[in-house]
C-alpha cells in the first residue's frame, strides 16, 4: 500500500491503486459493502413487507393484493387508535422523565462526592441489562401478591393497600412508561455528563469575572453548550421509545384491555398471534412517517450547525 | 387462572430426578410396538417437537421420558424444545410461515383452522386412535377436523367447573349446587344477603373470560354464528335472554368482577371473599397441597359443581391443546411414530392420571378407564369432560370466532349490560355489529 | 475532571452542608433508588430460598438465609452456560462485522465528496428507523434461503443490519470532529488515501470506535425478536430468550432463577462498560453532534 509496494506493483495493480487514490472511487469502495448489506437485508425485506401490508396475507395463506384496505381497517379500528395514542403518551412520558432525571443526574455526577466513580458506573446498570430481563425484575416488583413496592408503601404507612400497577388499565400505561424511562435515563445522563465535562473551565471563569451569577452561568454557558448533545440524545431516545417492543411485551403483552399496546406490540400481536401478516406489517409501517420527520429534522439541524 | 404454588415448584425439582431414576427400569419394559431398531426406517432421522410447560410438573417429565423412549426404540432422535405459552404460539406461527424449525408442536383449539392447509393429514391415525379409546368427543373433532380431514390430534382440555364453598352454601340453606339458572340467581341473592357473595369473571381474562361467559350464551340458546361458521346470528331473543339474566345476577356479585383477570377470582376465592366462581381445578389443587392451615381449610370446605342447565341445555367451555403435525416436515413417518407412542396404552392413560384431572384427553372411552384421581372432590371432572364446546359453536372454531375471543366481544357484551353502560338490547346489538365487522373482513 | 467550584453550577457554594444535602445527596439518593434499586431486588430474590420468597410475612428487603439454589438451578437444570456462550459469540462477531463495515464507510462519508454521498449517508441512517417488527417475517424467509435458520449464525448475519447504520452514522460524525491536517500532511509525504485512513484517522478516532463498539455489543446482547423467531433449539438460544422462555411455566415465573439469570446475563456487559465508560460517553457525544 505504501510507496514501495506501489513502485513494485505490476501495471494493473498500479492502475488499481491509482484508482483508489480518487476520492470518488475510494468513497464507493468503502461505502459499497454497507450499501450492499443494507440493500440485501433491509431494503429487500422492507419491500417484501410493504407488499405484505398491501395484501390480505396470513401466516398460512399468501393472500391477494388488496390495496390500502389494511390501512383503512386500521383507521377505523378503535384498538389501533388507542394504540397510537398510547404510543405517543408512552414516548412523551418516557422522554420527559429521561430528560428531567437524566439532566439532573448528570449535574449531580459532575460534582465531587465520595464514591463518585462507583456511583457513575452503577447508574449505568439499567442501560446494560438485557431489556427483557430488566423488565422481568419490574414484573416481579409489580407482582400483585409479592410486590416490594407495595410492601414498602404499606409498611411506611403511605397507603393501606398497594395499587394494581399492571392490572389497572389507567395505571398500567404509567407503569410501562416508568420502566421505559428507567432503562433510558442512564444513557441520557452519561451523554449529558460527557458534554458537561467537555466545557472548558475558562468559560465559567470568564463569565464569573463578567459578573454572571450561578443561574446566569447555567443559562448562558452550560445550556447552550450542552443543548446540541441533549437534542441528539433526545432524538435517539424518541426513536428507541417510539418503536420499543421489549418493555410492553415483557410487562403486559399490551393488556389489560389493550390499554398499554404500543405500535410495535400491536403489530407483533396482529401479525403473529392473530396471524394477519398483512395487518401486522401495515401497523409497523405506520410508525415510519413520524420517525422520518424526526430524522430529517435532526439531520438538517446538524447540517445547519456544521456550516 | 393458573397460580403457582411454590410447593409445586419444589416438587418438580424432586420429581424429575426420581422419575428419571425410576424411569430406566419402567421404560425398558414399555414398548410402543415399533419394529426393532435394526429394521427401523426412522433410524438416524430427527424429530423436533415444540412444547409448552404444562401445569402439573410430572406431565412434563413424562413427555421427556416418552421422547427418550421413542428415541431408543426407533433410533430417531426426538428433541423436545420448550417455550412459554406466548412464545410457543410465535414459534408455531413462524414454522407455519417458513416451513422450517420443527416437525410437531403443541397448539391450541383455533390453530387447526388457522393453519389447516399447512398441516399434515392424520385422518387414518385419528381413526385408529379413536377406536382404541372408544371414540373422540365431538369437541375434539370440532377442534381438529377441517373439511372432513383430521389436521391435528386433540391432546386434551382443562375443564373449568363451578368452584363453590359448601359451608357458605349450607349456611344459606342450599345443600346442592344449583341446577338451573333461576336457582343460581336465587342462590346468588341469598348468598349476597348473607355477606358471602359469588363472583363471575367479566374482565379481559384470557382463560376465565371465555370459560365463564360462553356457556351462559349457549345455555340460553344464543349462538355467535350459524352452523356454516359465516353467518352472524348473535342478535337473537335467546342472546337477549342470556344478557338479561346476567345483568340481573350481577347485582348480587362481589363488586369489581368486570376488572377481574385470570388470577383474581382465584385470589378472592382463596381469601374466602367469594363463595363461588368458575375456574379450573387449580384453586383446589393448590389449596389441597398448601401447608398454611387457612388455605388448607379452603380445600376442605369447597367442592366442584356442574354448570346449571339452561333452556337449551348444559354447556361449558375449556382451553384445548392439540398436536399440530406440520405438513412441511421432512419426517412425516417420524411424526406418526411419535404420535402413536403418545396415544399408546402404555403412555396416555398414565399421563392422564398423573394430571389430576387438570388436563384430560377427549375420549368417550376414558369414562371407564383408570385415569381418574381418587379424590372425591375431583370426581365431577369425569362429567365436566363431556360438556366442552368451542367458541363459534355450533359452527366450527373459525379464525373469525378466534378473533372475537381475542377481542373479548362476548365478555364485553355481558359486562356492558351488567354495569348499566348499555341496556341489554343495546349491548346485544353492539356485539352483533362487532361480529359482523370481523366476519366481513375474514370472508374477504 | 473540572474543579467543582468553577463549573458554574456548583452546588452548595454558600451554605455547604444544608444545600449539598438538599440539592446533591437527596436527589442522588432518589436517583440511585430508582435506577439501582431494582438490581438490589434482583440480587435479594436470586439469593432467597423459595420458602422465604413466597412468604408474605418475611421482609422482602434482606435475606436471612441466603442460598445459591437458584444459581445452581440455572447451571444444572438449564442450558444457561450455552446461552451465555452463544450470546458472547453473536455479540462479538456481529459487533466486529459492524465495525469493519461501518468505520470505513463513516470515514468515506465524512471525508470524500462523491456523487450521491449525501443521499447515501441519509439513506443509511434512515434504514436504522425501519422497525424490527416490520422486517422479521421477511427476514426469516431470507435466512431460510441462506440455509442459516435455526442457528446462531443467522443472528450474526442479521444483527449487523441494525448495527451498521448506527456505527456508520456515529463514525461519520466522529471523523468530522477530527481535523484533516494530519492526513493531508501524510498524503503530501506520499501516503495513500487508504494508508492515511488506516494509520492516521482510525487511531485518532479510537474513542469514537470504542463507543460504537460498546453500543453495538449492548444492542446485540439485548435483541429479542430475531433471537426468538430465527432460533428454535434450546442449545442455540441467547440469554434474553433462553431465560425468559425456559424459566416460566404457563403464567408461572420461576422468580429466583429468573433474577439470577438476569444478573449473570448483565455482568459481562457491565464489566466492559466499567472500563470504558469515560471514552464511551465522550465518543458518543462528539460523534452524535456532528453526525
Amino acid at each position: 500500500m505504501t510507496a514501495t509496494s506501489r513502485a513494485a506493483g505490476a501495471s494493473p495493480r498500479r492502475r488499481l491503486s491509482d484508482l483508489l487514490e480518487q476520492e470518488r472511487v475510494l468513497g464507493y469502495v468503502l461505502v459499497g459493502p454497507v450499501v450492499i448489506l443494507l440493500l440485501a437485508l433491509v431494503a429487500y425485506p422492507f419491500v417484501v413487507a410493504v407488499g405484505y401490508a398491501l395484501s390480505s396475507r396470513t401466516i398460512a395463506d399468501p393472500g391477494v393484493f388488496i390495496g390500502f384496505e389494511n390501512f383503512v381497517y386500521l383507521w377505523e379500528s378503535q384498538i389501533y387508535r388507542r394504540t397510537v395514542r398510547n404510543t405517543c403518551l408512552f414516548t412523551l412520558g418516557s422522554v420527559t422523565i429521561r430528560i428531567v432525571l437524566g439532566v439532573s443526574l448528570a449535574l449531580i455526577l459532575n460534582e465531587m462526592f465520595p464514591f463518585r466513580r462507583l456511583v457513575r458506573a452503577s447508574v449505568l446498570l439499567p442501560w446494560i441489562v438485557p431489556t427483557v430481563l430488566g423488565t422481568m425484575a419490574w414484573l416481579w416488583m409489580f407482582n400483585p401478591n409479592f410486590s416490594v413496592i407495595n410492601w414498602a408503601l404499606v409498611n411506611f404507612g403511605l397507603v393501606s393497600q398497594g395499587p394494581n400497577w399492571l392490572t389497572d388499565p389507567d395505571l398500567a400505561l404509567f407503569s410501562v412508561t416508568l420502566v421505559n424511562a428507567w432503562r433510558g435515563t442512564p444513557f441520557m445522563a452519561v451523554v449529558v455528563l460527557a458534554a458537561l465535562q467537555a466545557i472548558p473551565n475558562e468559560l465559567y471563569e470568564a463569565a464569573t469575572i463578567d459578573g454572571a451569577g450561578k443561574f446566569q452561568r447555567f443559562r448562558y454557558v452550560t445550556l447552550p453548550l450542552v443543548m446540541p448533545v441533549l437534542l441528539t440524545a433526545l432524538v435517539l431516545s424518541i426513536i428507541w421509545t417510539f418503536s420499543d417492543f421489549g418493555i410492553v411485551y415483557g410487562l403486559t403483552r399490551g393488556g389489560p384491555m389493550n390499554s398499554t399496546h404500543v405500535l410495535a406490540t400491536l403489530s407483533y400481536e396482529a401479525g403473529l398471534r392473530a396471524g394477519n401478516i398483512g395487518e401486522g406489517a401495515a401497523i409497523s409501517l405506520t410508525m415510519l412517517p413520524a420517525l422520518l420527520v424526526l430524522i430529517v429534522w435532526q439531520l438538517r439541524r446538524i447540517r445547519r450547525s456544521a456550516i | 387462572m393458573i397460580r403457582e404454588n411454590p410447593k409445586i415448584i419444589r416438587r418438580r425439582k424432586l420429581g424429575r430426578r426420581s422419575v428419571l431414576a425410576a424411569g430406566g427400569g419402567v421404560a425398558a419394559a414399555a414398548s410402543f410396538g415399533f419394529p426393532s431398531i435394526a429394521q427401523s426406517s426412522l433410524r438416524g432421522t430427527r424429530l423436533t417437537v415444540l412444547a409448552s410447560n404444562w401445569f402439573v410438573p410430572e406431565n412434563n417429565t413424562q413427555l421427556d421420558q416418552l421422547a427418550a423412549d421413542v428415541s431408543r426404540d426407533t433410533g430417531m432422535e426426538v428433541r423436545i424444545e420448550r417455550f412459554a405459552g406466548d412464545e410457543l404460539s410465535t414459534k408455531v406461527a413462524s414454522v407455519i410461515a417458513t416451513g422450517r424449525g420443527a416437525d410437531i408442536a403443541v397448539g391450541v383449539e383455533f390453530d387447526t383452522y388457522l393453519y389447516a392447509n399447512r398441516l399434515a393429514d392424520v385422518t387414518e391415525l385419528a381413526d385408529e386412535i379413536g377406536r382404541t379409546y372408544g371414540g373422540w368427543f365431538d369437541v375434539a373433532q370440532a377442534a381438529c377436523m377441517v373439511n372432513g380431514r383430521w389436521r391435528s390430534l386433540c391432546i386434551g382440555q382443562a375443564p373449568a367447573a363451578w368452584n363453590y364453598r359448601v359451608d357458605h352454601f349450607a349456611a344459606a340453606g342450599i345443600n346442592q349446587f344449583p341446577d338451573t339458572f333461576d336457582d343460581l340467581l336465587k342462590a346468588a341473592q341469598t348468598l349476597h344477603a348473607r355477606g358471602t357473595p359469588i363472583g363471575m369473571t367479566l374482565g379481559h381474562a384470557s382463560g376465565d373470560g371465555r370459560s365463564t361467559n360462553y356457556p351462559v350464551l349457549w345455555a340460553f340458546g344464543g349462538k355467535e354464528f350459524a352452523d356454516d361458521g359465516r353467518t352472524v346470528t348473535l342478535d337473537s331473543p335467546q342472546t337477549l335472554q342470556a344478557v338479561e339474566w346476567y345483568a340481573e345476577i350481577y347485582k348480587y356479585f362481589i363488586p369489581g368482577t368486570t376488572a377481574w383477570l385470570d388470577a383474581d377470582n382465584n385470589q378472592a376465592f382463596l381469601a374466602s371473599r367469594i363463595s363461588a366462581t368458575v375456574n379450573v381445578n387449580t384453586i383446589y389443587l393448590a389449596s389441597r397441597a398448601a401447608a398454611d392451615p387457612a388455605r388448607k381449610a379452603v380445600a376442605d370446605n369447597m367442592n366442584h359443581g356442574l354448570w346449571p342447565r339452561g333452556p337449551a341445555g348444559r354447556f361449558a367451555n375449556y382451553n384445548i391443546n392439540v398436536w399440530l403435525p406440520f405438513a412441511s416436515s421432512q419426517n412425516q413417518e417420524g411424526q406418526r411414530a411419535f404420535l402413536r407412542a403418545w396415544y399408546s396404552r402404555n403412555f396416555l392413560p398414565n399421563w392422564t392420571k398423573t394430571g389430576q384431572s387438570y388436563f384430560i384427553p377427549t375420549f368417550a372411552g376414558f369414562d371407564k378407564e383408570d385415569v381418574w384421581p381418587a379424590d372425591p372432590k375431583l370426581q365431577i371432572f369425569r362429567e365436566l369432560n363431556k360438556l366442552n364446546r368451542l367458541p363459534g359453536h355450533s359452527g366450527p372454531p373459525t379464525p373469525a370466532a378466534a378473533e372475537a375471543v381475542s377481542k373479548y366481544i362476548l365478555v364485553d357484551m355481558f359486562a356492558k349490560a351488567c354495569t348499566g353502560q348499555m341496556k341489554p338490547a343495546e349491548a346485544v346489538k353492539w356485539a352483533a355489529r362487532e361480529y359482523e365487522q370481523i366476519a366481513r373482513r375474514r370472508r374477504n | 475532571m473540572s474543579a467543582d467550584s468553577s463549573t458554574g453550577i456548583a452546588i452548595g457554594a454558600r451554605h455547604p452542608r444544608m444545600e449539598r444535602a438538599l440539592f446533591l445527596y437527596a436527589p442522588l439518593a432518589f436517583a440511585l433508588l430508582f435506577l439501582v434499586g431494582p438490581f438490589y431486588w434482583m440480587l435479594i430474590t436470586a439469593l432467597k430460598p423459595d420458602s422465604d420468597l413466597y412468604d408474605p410475612t418475611s421482609s422482602p428487603l434482606y435475606v436471612s438465609a441466603p442460598t445459591l439454589e437458584h444459581f445452581r438451578y440455572l447451571f444444572e437444570r438449564t442450558d444457561f452456560v450455552l446461552w451465555l456462550q452463544n450470546t458472547m459469540i453473536v455479540a462479538t462477531l456481529s459487533t466486529t462485522i459492524a465495525l469493519v463495515m461501518g468505520v470505513p464507510a463513516g470515514y468515506a462519508l465524512a471525508r470524500f465528496r462523491f456523487r450521491f454521498s449525501e443521499l447515501i449517508g441519509t439513506s443509511i441512517f434512515v434504514t436504522y428507523l425501519v422497525p424490527t417488527t416490520l422486517l422479521f417475517i421477511p427476514m426469516i424467509h431470507v435466512m431460510v434461503q441462506f440455509g442459516l435458520d435455526d442457528s446462531i449464525w443467522s443472528l450474526v448475519v442479521v444483527y449487523p443490519t441494525f448495527l451498521v447504520p448506527f456505527v456508520t452514522w456515529l463514525m461519520s460524525g466522529y471523523f468530522r470532529t477530527i481535523p484533516t491536517e494530519l492526513e493531508d500532511c501524510a498524503r503530501v509525504d506520499g501516503m495513500t488515501r487508504i494508508g492515511a485512513m488506516l494509520k492516521i484517522a482510525i487511531p485518532l478516532a479510537r474513542p469514537g470506535i470504542l463507543s460504537a463498539a460498546i453500543f453495538s455489543f449492548t444492542l446485540s446482547w439485548n435483541e429479542f425478536i430475531y433471537a426468538l423467531t430465527l432460533v428454535t433449539a434450546s442449545t442455540e438460544r441467547t440469554i434474553p430468550v433462553g431465560v425468559l422462555v425456559q424459566l416460566t411455566r404457563a403464567d408461572v415465573y420461576f422468580w429466583g432463577p429468573l433474577m439470577a439469570g438476569a444478573l449473570l446475563g448483565s455482568i459481562p456487559v457491565a464489566i466492559v462498560y466499567s472500563f470504558f465508560v469515560d471514552q464511551y460517553a465522550s465518543g458518543l457525544t462528539a460523534g452524535a453532534v456532528k453526525g
